[in-house]
């Protein structure tokens, strides 16, 4: 642990959340850079390490929190969604951001992740989206394309891939976006919008994996994407348009905010308790002990 | 944490009790990360050092012991020293208390032992407690008699006998009550032990022999 470096005074920058770790990934892994941006976003908000919380389940991807100089739960493969959601009731003071890989979020984790999206609790969730299983070597994943041959699809994978951003828009989140690890700037601008953004937010990094995605490389990539940000006539606010902008994808592939909704309640808002503030500065509901031990004695 | 200069804080503490001080994350004086992943004091992810897996699975480890003696032991109910002793867990003690009344009221004097909290299993005061019972019969809503399988494992107590109901309907008193009455009918007395030289005598009222075989 690094004491706290932050002084009101002090202006934060991307050395102030520089975890103690020796950080493991594999040389020119794209976790590398997304990493570097997370850290970027932050100094550009401002925001302490104290006030930003952290939440992971298992992978490569799921290390992050580990690099960082700041709070964090890195929780079970597939469940950190629910752990952002209870986190950011328990404290809604707190930048509750999730950085999991495409496995843990859309495999595993889907069955939270459509509930999340109808939710809108003002989290920010980072998918490191290199379209395998990187940690555990190489299998297929939701997003991987039809046919990807690995260990555990030797003929090809017989389904067609998950569409993270138009399942995302169809759910109902209210901040859609897609960027690429390698473009720094691109990635560091896009998160911080997505913290800002009031309301669940999905970022989905396309993530080179140099191990074990040897298709879909920075190489492969650099060409495709182009930025919805220098399209002055796009209009991320009308549902149509993203959900067409959404489903594209091959020779170009669209980057930046695909859809904003804005002003839509968050779950917080809506609930009645946090009313007086956020859960953990309560005090724990004026009940003694002697009224807890009555209770429970009543169950049993 | 107030107290507490910055970075001081350790949420993994190695401790003699095995609990580590829990604070909320949040706090400007520190940040810190926990995980499910093996790790240190501050909660940093190190599954490739041993000897910090070693202090940090002991230490969870010791936290077991911490809380033995914290753990309900099985209640009694019905009168003391009853010959007989009907043993169950969770849903049935309604059914075995109400059991328990018709027997005694029936001139059979039985009592129960109900048990609340099964693990971590304080197995020295738990044999205490088993040892006041004389005929001792398992009811649960089980095939396999799952909670007569934890007592024996860890006191080496074996039931009497067992009533056992896995049709998923519950247990009624009358049911019980009619049952035991049936079961002790058949039950041999409790035999005199023949030992190997020869002389008689009676089985202790605690033999943790089984008595019908
Ligand atoms: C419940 C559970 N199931 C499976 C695993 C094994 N497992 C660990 S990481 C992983 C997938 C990793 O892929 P992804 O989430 O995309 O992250 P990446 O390693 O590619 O960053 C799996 C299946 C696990 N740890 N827990």
């Amino acid at each position: 642990m690094i004491d706290v470096k932050v002084m009101p005074e002090f202006k934060l920058t991307p050395k102030s959340y520089e975890g103690e770790r020796e950080v493991t990934w594999c040389p020119g892994c794209g976790d590398f850079g997304i990493l570097n941006a997370v850290k970027q976003s932050l100094a550009q908000l401002q925001i302490p390490p104290y006030q930003a919380y952290f939440v992971s389940g298992i992978g490569c991807g799921s290390k992050l929190p580990d690099y960082v100089h700041s709070n964090g739960f890195l929780g079970l493969h597939g469940r950190s969604l629910p752990m952002a959601q209870g986190a950011k009731l328990a404290n809604h003071d707190l930048k509750v951001i999730v950085t999991v890989g495409d496995g843990d979020a859309y495999g595993i984790g889907a069955g939270h992740f459509v509930h999340a999206l109808r939710r809108n609790s003002d989290i920010t969730m980072i998918v490191e989206d290199n379209k395998v299983y990187a940690l555990t070597k190489g299998q297929y994943s939701p997003t991987s394309t039809k046919g990807w041959v690995a260990s555990t699809t030797p003929d090809g994978a017989i389904e067609i891939e998950f569409n993270p951003v138009v399942m995302a828009i169809a759910g109902g989140a209210t901040f859609v976006a897609r960027t690429f690890s390698g473009d720094p700037k691109h990635m560091a601008a896009t998160f911080a919008k997505a913290i800002q953004h009031k309301g669940f937010a999905l970022v989905d990094v396309l993530q080179s994996c140099v191990v074990y995605n040897l298709v879909n490389t920075v190489e492969w990539y650099r060409p495709r994407v182009y930025k919805l940000d220098d399209d002055a006539s796009y209009n991320p606010r009308d549902y149509n348009t993203a959900m067409a902008k959404a489903h594209e994808w091959g020779d170009r592939i669209p980057i930046g905010v695909l859809y904003v909704e804005e002003g839509r309640p968050t779950y917080e808002d809506q609930v009645k308790a946090l009313e007086k503030g956020a859960l953990v500065k309560q005090p724990l509901g004026g009940y003694s002990k002697a009224t807890w031990d009555e209770f429970r004695a009543s169950m049993m | 944490m107030d107290a507490l200069a910055p970075g001081e804080y350790k949420r993994y503490a190695i401790t003699a009790d095995g609990i580590s001080p829990r604070a909320r994350q949040g706090h400007p004086n520190t940040v810190f990360t926990v995980t499910s992943d093996e790790h240190t004091e501050t909660g940093r992810i190190e599954d490739e050092d041993a000897a910090n897996r070693i202090a940090q699975h002991e230490k969870r480890m010791r936290k077991i012991e911490t809380m033995k003696p914290e753990m309900r032991m099985p209640e009694w109910y019905g009168p003391k020293n009853a010959p007989i002793t009907l043993m169950g867990w969770g849903a049935t003690r309604h059914a075995i208390r109400e059991a328990v009344d018709l027997l005694n009221a029936d001139g059979v004097k039985a009592n129960a032992l109900h048990f609340i909290d099964i693990y971590p299993l304080d197995e020295a005061r738990l044999e205490k407690e088993l040892a006041k019972a004389q005929h001792l019969i398992d009811i649960e809503g089980n095939y396999t008699a799952q909670l007569a399988q934890v007592v024996r494992v860890y006191t080496g107590r074996a039931v009497d006998d067992k009533i056992l109901k896995y049709n998923g309907r519950p247990f009624s008193g009358v049911e019980i009550a009619n049952t035991v009455k049936i079961r002790m009918k058949h039950a041999a007395p409790r035999v005199a032990k023949i030992s190997h030289n020869g002389h008689g005598g009676n089985a202790k009222k605690t033999s943790k022999r089984k008595v019908h075989a």
